[in-house]
């Protein structure tokens, strides 16, 4: 893997370094996070650390190269779960980030290589964020910037008047990382060891994603239509085989296609209305059967929408609502037809970049609660720390319940540096 | 007796200006000339130092009063953010969000440095003024002018302008909210010969009711520059 990432990393940057009357810098950020996990963990310390290095190589205000490599070290796939898990080991990742190289016209751009396509207009459920995979180990408080995985695109946008449009297409479709499944049935398989096997990111050009987005600002309002056909970024499960003591699954990540629609309008002059809609189609969802555990292709509409609030006395806030729903009735599914929850979100603005937020989760169908606050207090130019907490709890069958061994405290020092 | 007769002055001052035929808006538009390139498509670059002596470097491209994009350089954590104003809209955008995100129209007066500080410096395109009055100070007399948001997209609700009599060379200023409520005052120096004419390129912001919250804003590089209409495009801000 480092071999490969050195490799692409030197290929892509070469032609930077090759050429005579470049402008080049250097940045990057180094961070460490050590977290308490609060819930019924077989271990309750854990650690989060990051390191990101970029060049930037510009050999004209309309031709730059970003070359970018990240590391991570985790211990939190280690072991969150209430019983020890198969799959508990520490990771160490390096991996390229944005590598892409960007040519710029007066009335297109074009940008090709590993990089971040972020659509959609609401937050807190990003249910159009479709492009790029996420590392879902993230859970909710993480930069986006660092949940989401680059991954190949050529990105061509075309400007008009007012909008855009934009095409895309990807030859290395990537899947999300997410939490071990000893995580989401430690309460129901207690004395059961289950081991899944992943199905490995397709080579180059063995598959192929592509899709659009149209978008047109006007009357205050912007709009976007979107339409992209890709590998689910998160797997089915396919039982392989059962005992009493184990349990072994295979993952599979299937071809959906997402149609959506996002808004955003200012209204009254100082609140912001968002909502994304977007229906997905050939959706694999896993059924529990007397004939075992099956997946069934389903469509499903997700939809999120949200007001954000004016200032007052430097205080904030938003609130959110959404839904996803399975069309078909899928009995036996190992979720719910309909899931809606509701976000409550307040912001507190200390002035200087100083912050502190406070949310809470709600999951109607079920009866999940999590609510989650974090401090982010800069300490100079170069140098952030955080403080946070999350906690989630509620009925046992919700899906926040599910997280609740990852409910945590933590702390976090973020250094900045520019060569 | 002393009072009566400062009365008096100002009283004649005052009768004085409202026979002559001095247009208060014509003041504003030359005062703004002393503070930039007025309402013409330019660049320059802005760098706030504020009272723990914490740095933000920002480059502005200024279409005219409709259009102008933010970007800040520094610090670090900062760079890449970018905002745009058009019309009644503004848009940010993030490195971390990586999408542009439509904001209120309050976003414009955000932080100790309002966004408007930094990118809507023409106040005569903004603001409908009127002369309240003159007054000496030192050798100098300044035209004390009422200057009132002509719409909402503007930064500020009123604002309260001293203009030298004698060249247009704006001297301080007082910024209202929409209801009316003090915010901050502004003092304009070092003036330095910018595109043939001496301009200010120093504005120190001190808040109106924590005195010790002061932001230093340098302007420099004033250039007059062409854009392509894309820059102002919120779909472009990503690139």
């Amino acid at each position: 893997m480092i071999k490969k990432v050195l490799t692409t990393f030197i290929c892509l940057s070469a032609p930077a370094i090759a050429l005579a009357k470049v402008e080049y810098s250097y940045r990057g950020f180094l961070s460490a996070k050590g977290l308490y996990y609060t819930g019924d963990t077989h271990e309750s310390q854990g650690q989060r650390h990051r390191a990101q290095f970029e060049q930037e190589s510009r050999f004209s205000s309309d031709f730059i190269f970003v070359n970018q490599v990240r590391w991570s070290y985790s211990s939190l796939f280690t072991d969150i779960s209430s019983t020890p898990s198969t799959d508990a080991k520490d990771t160490h990742e390096i991996f390229l980030g944005d590598n892409f190289f960007k040519y710029k016209s007066s009335s297109w751009v074009l940008q090709t290589g590993y990089q971040d396509v972020a659509w959609g207009e609401a937050f807190g459920f990003n249910y159009a964020d479709i492009v790029n995979p996420k590392d879902s180990r993230e859970t909710f408080y993480s930069d986006l910037s660092e949940s989401r995985l680059p991954m190949f695109l050529v990105n061509f946008k075309y400007f008009f008047s007012d909008g855009s449009l934009q095409l895309i297409y990807s030859p290395e479709p990537k899947f999300s990382k997410g939490l071990p499944v000893n995580i989401y049935t430690s309460g129901v398989l207690t004395q059961t060891t289950i081991t899944y096997i992943k199905e490995e990111d397709p080579k180059f050009f063995d598959e192929h994603e592509y899709g659009g987005k149209l978008s047109a600002s006007f009357w205050g309002l912007d709009a976007s239509l979107f339409y992209y056909t890709y590998l689910d970024r998160d797997p089915a499960y396919t039982l392989i085989s059962a005992t009493m003591s184990s349990v072994t699954l295979v993952e599979s990540h299937d071809r959906i296609k997402s149609t959506g629609l996002s808004l955003a309008k200012t209204l009254f002059d100082n609140f912001v209305f968002r909502t994304d809609i977007v229906y997905t189609q050939d959706k694999e969802i896993n059924s529990l059967t007397a004939t075992g555990l099956i997946s069934t292709p389903v469509n499903m509409t997700n939809m999120v929408v949200s007001l954000d609030s004016p200032t007052f006395n430097n205080f904030s806030g938003a609130l959110v609502y959404a839904n996803s729903t399975i069309n078909e009735d899928l009995t036996d599914a190992i979720r719910e037809k309909s899931q809606s929850y509701s976000i409550a979100k307040l912001s507190y603005d200390f002035g200087a970049e100083k912050i502190f937020d406070l949310s809470y989760t709600h999951e109607w169908s079920k009866g999940g609660h999590a609510v989650q606050g974090l401090l982010t207090w800069p300490i100079n130019d170069s140098l952030d720390i955080r403080l946070g907490a999350e906690n989630y709890w509620g009925k046992e069958d919700s899906q926040l319940y599910k997280l609740k061994n990852v409910s945590n405290v933590f702390f976090g020092i973020k250094n900045y540096f520019q060569l | 007796m002393k009072i009566l007769s400062a009365f008096s002055v100002s009283f004649l001052m005052a009768a004085n200006l409202l026979a002559s035929d001095v247009d208060p808006n014509e003041i504003v538009k030359k005062a703004d000339l002393r503070r930039g390139l007025g309402n013409t498509p330019h660049s320059f670059n802005v760098t706030i130092t504020n009272q723990e002596n914490k740095k933000e470097v920002y480059k502005v491209s200024f279409k005219d009063v409709n259009a102008s994009l933010t970007e800040q350089t520094e610090p670090e954590r900062a760079r890449g953010r970018k905002l745009l104003m058009k019309d009644y809209d503004i848009w940010l955008y993030t490195q971390n969000i990586k999408k542009p995100l439509r904001i209120s129209l309050e976003q414009k007066l955000t932080g100790e440095v309002a966004n408007g500080d930094i990118a809507r410096t023409n106040y005569a395109e903004d603001y409908d003024a009127t002369i309240l009055g003159v007054e000496k100070r030192g050798n100098n007399e300044f035209y004390k002018l009422e200057l009132k948001a002509k719409n909402k997209k503007v930064t500020y609700g009123r604002i309260e302008y001293f203009v030298s009599k004698k060249d247009s060379i704006p001297m301080e200023a007082t910024f209202f909210a929409l209801s009316g409520k003090p915010l901050k005052r502004a003092a304009f120096s070092d003036f330095k010969p910018i595109q043939g004419l001496s301009r200010s390129t120093k504005m120190v912001i001190t808040d109106y009711l924590q005195k010790d919250k002061v932001n230093t804003l340098i302007f420099s590089d004033h250039k007059p520059q062409k854009f392509d209409e894309s820059i102002f495009n919120k779909d472009r801000l990503e690139f």
